[in-house]
């Protein structure tokens, strides 16, 4: 079966790096970047399978990058994250077509069952 | 709303507290999540045991470091926020200028860097004590720095600086290298800061033309002799 390609964008460098490894000893295709347009850059480079992405960023905020991702890539599946979520922002989210939205911190599990749904689906 | 009215006032008052609580909360959660992943990659690692598989020591340390550089980051973002949390127990206090202005500013870091921009400060010679209202002067720097945010198009380097002035009080300044265009928002900011400046028996001062804002300089007041 071929392993999940999943891009983690996230302005912290240090919960990119991590949740990268720890998705990567779980046998998962990972890539991270920090910066929204740095993420637009690699998904038109490389197809993922999932992007899971920060709302809040410097430049080129999640919202926008979702927006960008879903206009070029539509079978692309999109994962917002947050560390705060309005009822207003997650709408926003379901309209500019994101597949889950979740708050920060997130378990590893739950993280990876929405992996598998998002892939089947 | 003029931008002095009451209404508009006690808005923008709570308005200021809710934004630096809520930035500062967002950064703590930030460090919570951080923290989250590497005590997990510590789990992963841990688990390897059971299945007898070797595990590093060295990865180990690393991953204990860099929980220990997380915690101190947390612990840095408390404080910042007792502080500022804090400086509304008394309206009018003594407050050392430099601190205040050094904990405004690394507050507004967070607003600098999400604007693509950044924030240097420019405090030359000692500490200033003044007698004044630590919350509105906060407010006021704070609104003058976003109002300098609200117009960055570009990489912008905001200066803070401050200085004694002639009568013994004290000089801020917020400036850009780039001059900030006036807006009817902007000169509503600069109305409320007007007012907090008023408020503190001090000045603002707008520089220099009709058209854009290169500087504002809060002038304050000397402290009362005792």
């Amino acid at each position: 079966m071929k392993p999940m390609r999943i891009l983690v964008v996230d302005d912290e460098i240090e919960f990119v790096t991590t949740l990268v490894e720890r998705l990567e000893l779980r046998s998962i295709e990972a890539e991270g970047v920090t910066r929204g347009s740095e993420a637009l850059q690699r998904i038109a480079e490389k197809p993922f399978d999932i992007v899971l992405l920060d709302v809040k960023m410097p430049g080129i905020g999640g919202m926008e990058v979702i927006r960008k991702i879903k206009q070029e890539h539509p079978e692309m599946h999109v994962i917002l994250l947050t560390g705060h979520g309005s009822a207003e922002a997650v709408e926003e989210a379901r309209l500019a077509g994101a597949f889950e939205f979740l708050m920060k911190p997130v378990n590893i599990d739950e993280l990876l069952r929405i992996f598998r749904l998002a892939s089947s689906d | 709303m003029d931008g002095t009215s009451d209404r508009f006032w006690q808005e923008k008052n709570l308005a200021f507290f809710g934004a630096v609580s809520a930035s500062l909360s967002h950064e703590i959660n930030n460090v919570f999540t951080i923290i989250n992943e590497l005590a997990g990659l510590l789990d992963d690692h841990m688990l390897r045991l059971d299945q007898d598989l070797p595990i590093d020591p060295k990865k180990l340390k690393e991953i204990s470091e860099k929980i220990a550089k997380q915690v101190r980051r947390g612990e840095a973002l408390v404080k910042l926020l007792n502080r500022f949390a804090h400086s509304a127990d008394h309206w009018i206090a003594e407050v050392g200028l430099r601190e205040m202005l050094e904990r405004i500013v690394t507050i507004s870091q967070r607003f600098a860097m999400l604007n693509k921009a950044g924030i240097q400060t420019q405090f030359p010679g000692d500490e200033l004590l003044l007698r004044t209202s630590p919350f509105l002067l906060q407010q006021a720097v704070f609104h003058c720095i976003r109002m300098e945010l609200a117009a960055a198009d570009t990489k912008r380097m905001i200066t803070v600086g401050m200085e004694r002035s002639a009568g013994g009080g004290a000089l801020i300044l917020v400036e850009s290298a780039d001059p900030v265009r006036r807006t009817e928002e902007r000169d509503a900011e600069l109305a409320f800061i007007a007012r907090c400046m008023e408020e503190l028996g001090g000045t603002l001062e707008r520089l220099p033309g009709e058209e854009t804002i290169d500087c504002v300089r809060l002038g304050l007041p000397p402290a009362p002799e005792s």
